[in-house]
């Protein structure tokens, strides 16, 4: 497993279930899309793309249906639920609160902990 | 969570599209990016290329996305299980051992179980059965208006009377069948209909209403030919034409199995002595929805000093209050009998499981240490011990499932040969069957035998870190093999002790209930029932009855064969009871205090010399006392020395409290057992034949043949003296010995039955145990017989383990029987439960079965060959 994946193992589904909420796509569309809004700082093995969908899938988080291609192949789409949609916005928050608290103990100085 | 679930059988059951799926959608993504990267200039095969690469193994994403899906778990079971038939295979000697060990557990549990469900368990053949409620029995019969106008707690009150059995004549037949007086409200509480007709209308049973019957299914088509035109047919019913108004449902039959006709009773407000007098009436009831059994037994009572107010003369105080006296479901009432006694076998059978399951895990055991190279090297390889382990789970479970398929075989094939054998009192037998709710008992209990019985294989799975083993031929894994091993062996005859301890209990009661003396001589002595119908004889007076009886005994004595032709109203041992109130000399019973009671009979004059009851005072009736002489009485020992203890009885006056005559008593005979074998004999009153106008009889001859031979000529006889009595139940004194005690004889057979099963199987542990003991030992027995063990010091070592195994197995399962003997309290009969000589007996029997299974192990180990052994080292 790559240092990526590594990085990624608690987020990587809330950042798949981010990128499809923001348009439904096929599996390959959303590695880009992830890829390109995180300034390809962020690269996702396919191999643990497609677990991660299924999984969401099952989890019923997501679904998905066979659709046309922009270049007119078929392709399976992927599309948040109502469920996937509540998950993602539990998931930012808490991701928010754990940055912000990790931020803060970055950024404290020695005098705030002075007695 | 249902989604998730629909979502992976989804996947399991489609799957072949959702492989399809999942294919597709990787070539998209491969060949899309690879496109993407032609569009950036890299050659096409270089895209496609890294494109693939990028995948990793496509193989492993797919399993990884399976996983995601739920289903791996189904993929690696379809492996376990495509695997633990390949080894199965291998050892076909183990796989048949374990599947015949357990297919005989199963199989003996399902065909018990499916006795319970049947009688036990089912709900009542009727629509909303669990409202069905017994109410009372032993009842008079006129207190039928009073429930139907003042009981508030029931949709319906029915009634049947005691008696089951009448005089059927049709097309010039005359036969016996088992036959009912029923209230008009007997169909419709129970909620039956017609098959063909119709059932009875409400005032069937008032005064003067149309003579009808209802006729079984069984009947219909045995007797009738299922004739469509059978209802509005006449038919004889005791002597009363009857027009048949309807065929009852298929399979119906009710109060007791066999049950073919119903007549509505007579409410006839004349007929004192029926209607009050009889007091052989059972009530039963549909309950209100919503009402409760308690609700109903309370309205009982209070309607008690009602009743009791009724009757034409003053009954004692005490009448209707004991405490059997109460409503109770009807279903309940029906188990009541046979609760007990199935829930010992269940018990029994139970244990039976559980020594097959103990026996089958050893052999596991054994096997496993067979094995231990071949699960190291799984385990070198990647397995896991939890996969090994459940690959030892998975195995049993395919053994259990066929052993569990072969055990439903069994029960197919035992259960309807149980159903005829067991005692054909038992209620509720014709329900028996092997339905859904006994094939899932069977399946779980499969399933809990295989996993018990995979159990301890799967805690003893070696640890990898034994891997030196693969390079050591010779691995010694075996000693904690060998101890569970000896565990299991010590609990499997634990529990054959507590089975063979309840086994012998039970036969040596059944030994003492038939050394009871049953007062006569049961040797070629064949009876039948002659049962005239009332109008022919038994209304009253008694000249016809004594002709036709005269006549008969003259038939009968010209038959070959039979040396004495005599008749009695009561056959001791068969089932029947009776019991008159009586008025005794110096024995005034106050009023309001409960009458004292005999039990009658009416015999014929060498009937006591036949049966060979003595007479121990004064004398037995003559062919002198006739209808016309002076009325006498014999009574029994128990009643000369209830009443006249000390003082002779002769001369003293006794009679029936309705009659206007005195019985005066000229002898007094020994005692018979009437109820049972088991039960006291009883306070017996006897009155000569020409005397006392008794309906039926039955026919009591002294024959060196057989019952079966000598039916068609008793019949003939009795043809030729009345073409419409009919004849019954022939059979031998010995038959109606047996009969009597058909329920315990049952219960003992079956328990000594699967007490032997699990001796046997103990037996086989105990083998399997020291025979894997001696393979194990094989180099130290050699190394012994090197340095001048003899054949007798080897001997030793193998009956030594065999000793100690039995031994400690003995302790534990006596300690057991002894603090568990309370168990059988309602089941011994003459013997205590902690019976002395079954304890001492018992454990001799599992000394001589160790030594037995010893013999060939201890045997094969002084055929160990030292120099052998030792060069293979």
């Amino acid at each position: 497993m790559s240092k990526a994946a590594d990085l990624l193992q608690g987020t990587l589904d809330m950042l798949i279930l981010k990128a499809v909420s923001l348009g439904t796509t096929h599996g390959y569309g959303l590695l880009l899309r992830i890829q390109q809004s995180s300034g390809q700082a962020l690269e996702i093995q396919q191999g643990s793309l497609y677990p991660a969908l299924y999984r969401l899938e099952h989890q019923g988080l997501i679904i998905s249906a066979w659709g046309e291609s922009d270049n007119n192949r078929r392709a399976k789409f992927y599309q948040l639920t109502p469920q996937g949609k509540r998950r993602l916005k539990a998931e930012q928050e808490e991701w928010s609160r754990l940055v912000s608290a990790i931020t803060a103990v970055l950024t404290t100085t020695p005098a705030a902990v002075r007695p | 969570m249902i989604a998730r679930l629909r979502d992976m059988l989804r996947a399991l059951f489609h799957r072949r599209r959702f492989e399809a799926e999942m294919s597709e959608e990787f070539r998209f993504h491969i060949e899309q990016q690879a496109e993407d990267l032609v569009r950036r200039g890299v050659p096409r095969d270089e895209a496609l290329r890294r494109a693939s690469a990028g995948f990793g193994a496509v193989e492993g994403a797919k399993d990884e996305a399976r996983e995601a899906r739920g289903i791996r778990w189904a993929d690696e079971l379809r492996g376990d299980l495509r695997y633990a038939g390949r080894t199965l295979r291998r050892a076909p000697g183990f796989a048949l051992v374990s599947i015949l060990t357990l297919a005989l557990g199963i199989g003996a549990n399902t065909t018990i179980f499916s006795v319970i469900n049947g009688v036990l368990l089912k709900p009542l053949p009727f629509p909303d059965g669990e409202r069905l409620v017994h109410i009372a029995e032993g009842y008079p019969l006129g207190a039928q208006p009073i429930y139907r106008a003042e009981a508030a707690s029931y949709d319906g009150v029915a009634t049947y009377e005691s008696g089951g059995e009448v005089n059927l004549l049709a097309e010039q037949r005359p036969e016996r069948v088992m036959g009912r007086s029923v209230s008009a409200e007997f169909f419709s509480v129970l909620g039956v209909n017609a098959e063909l007709g119709r059932t009875f209308q409400p005032g069937e049973d008032a005064p003067g209403a149309a003579p009808v019957a209802v006729i079984s299914y069984g009947l219909w088509s045995r007797r009738f030919g299922s004739d469509p035109a059978m209802v509005g047919k006449p038919i004889m019913i005791d002597g009363r034409p009857r027009e048949v108004v309807g065929v009852a449902e298929r399979g119906f039959a009710f109060p007791v199995a066999g049950t073919e006709v119903w007549t509505p009773v007579d409410l006839n407000a004349q007929n004192v002595g029926e209607l009050w007098g009889a007091m052989g009436t059972t009530y039963f009831g549909r309950l209100k929805p919503g009402v409760t059994v308690e609700h109903a037994d309370l309205e009982h009572h209070a309607l008690l000093p009602r009743i009791r107010g009724a009757f034409p003369w003053r009954m004692p105080d005490l009448w209707g209050t004991g405490t059997d006296n109460h409503v109770r479901r009807l279903d309940e009432l029906m188990a009541a009998g046979v609760k007990q006694r199935l829930g010992l076998l269940f018990g029994a059978v139970g244990l039976v499981l559980l020594v097959a399951c103990a026996n089958v895990a050893n052999l596991n055991l054994t096997r496993l240490a067979g094995r231990q190279r071949e699960i190291l090297v799984r385990q070198a390889l990647g397995g896991s011990r939890w996969r090994v382990a459940r690959q030892l789970f998975v195995e049993q479970l395919v053994l259990a499932g066929l052993g569990g398929a072969a055990g439903v075989a069994i029960a197919v094939v035992g259960t309807p040969l149980l159903v005829a054998w067991l005692p054909s009192d038992t209620p509720r037998l014709d329900g028996v069957a092997i339905d859904g709710t006994v094939l899932g008992f069977t399946a779980l209990a499969s399933v809990l035998a295989g996993l018990f019985a995979a159990l301890g294989p799967m805690l003893r799975v070696p640890r990898a870190e034994a891997l030196d083993g693969l390079g050591n031929r010779n691995i010694s894994a075996g000693r904690p093999v060998g101890r569970l091993a000896g565990t299991l062996v010590v609990a499997e005859i634990a529990l054959a002790v507590v089975l063979v301890v309840g086994a012998g209990l039970l036969v040596r009661s059944l030994g003492r209930l038939l050394a009871v003396d049953p007062g006569i001589r049961v040797e070629q002595v064949v009876t039948a029932r002659i049962t005239p119908d009332p109008a022919r004889c038994g209304d009253g007076d008694v000249r016809p009855c004594v002709a036709l009886y005269a006549a008969l005994e003259r038939e009968v004595g010209a038959i070959p064969g039979v040396s004495a032709v005599e008749f009695a109203s009561m056959l001791p041992l068969d089932g029947q009871s009776n019991w008159y109130p009586m008025n005794v000399e110096d024995h005034p019973v106050p009023p309001g205090a409960p009458a004292t009671g005999l039990t009658p009979h009416v015999v014929s004059p060498g009937y006591f010399a036949l049966m060979g009851v003595r007479v121990e005072r004064g004398r037995a009736f003559t062919r002198d006392d006739r209808v016309t002489s002076p009325l006498v009485a014999v009574i029994g020992k128990a009643a000369a020395d209830y009443y006249w203890p000390g003082t002779s009885p002769i001369g003293k006056k006794i009679k029936p409290v309705w009659r206007k005559e005195w019985y005066t008593i000229v002898g007094v005979v020994s005692d018979v057992h009437q109820a049972g074998l088991h039960a006291r004999p009883e306070l017996d009153f006897y009155m000569p034949i020409e005397q006392w106008a008794a309906g039926s009889m039955t026919l009591v001859v002294r024959s060196t043949r057989a019952p079966a031979l000598l039916e068609g000529e008793l019949k003939r006889a009795l043809a030729k003296v009345d073409a419409t009595t009919p004849l019954s139940r022939v059979q031998s004194m010995e038959q109606v010995v047996r009969t009597s005690v058909a329920s315990p004889r049952t219960t003992t057979i079956l328990l000594a039955g699967f007490a032997a099963v699990t001796l046997l199987l103990g037996a086989v542990g105990v083998y399997g145990v020291l025979s894997y003991g001696v393979t194990q030992r094989r180099r130290e027995i050699g190394i012994r017989m090197a340095i001048g063990a003899v054949a007798a010091d080897v001997r030793w070592i193998v009956v030594r383990r065999a000793a100690v195994l039995v031994a400690t197995g003995l302790a534990i399962g006596l300690t057991a029987s002894w603090l568990g003997a309370s168990a059988l309290r309602g089941f011994v009969f003459g013997v205590s439960v902690r019976d002395g000589v079954t304890f001492i007996i018992a454990p001799m029997v599992f000394v001589v079965v160790g030594f037995l299974a010893s013999y060939l192990p201890a045997r094969r180990a002084t055929m160990v060959a030292p120099r052998e052994v030792l060069q293979g080292e």
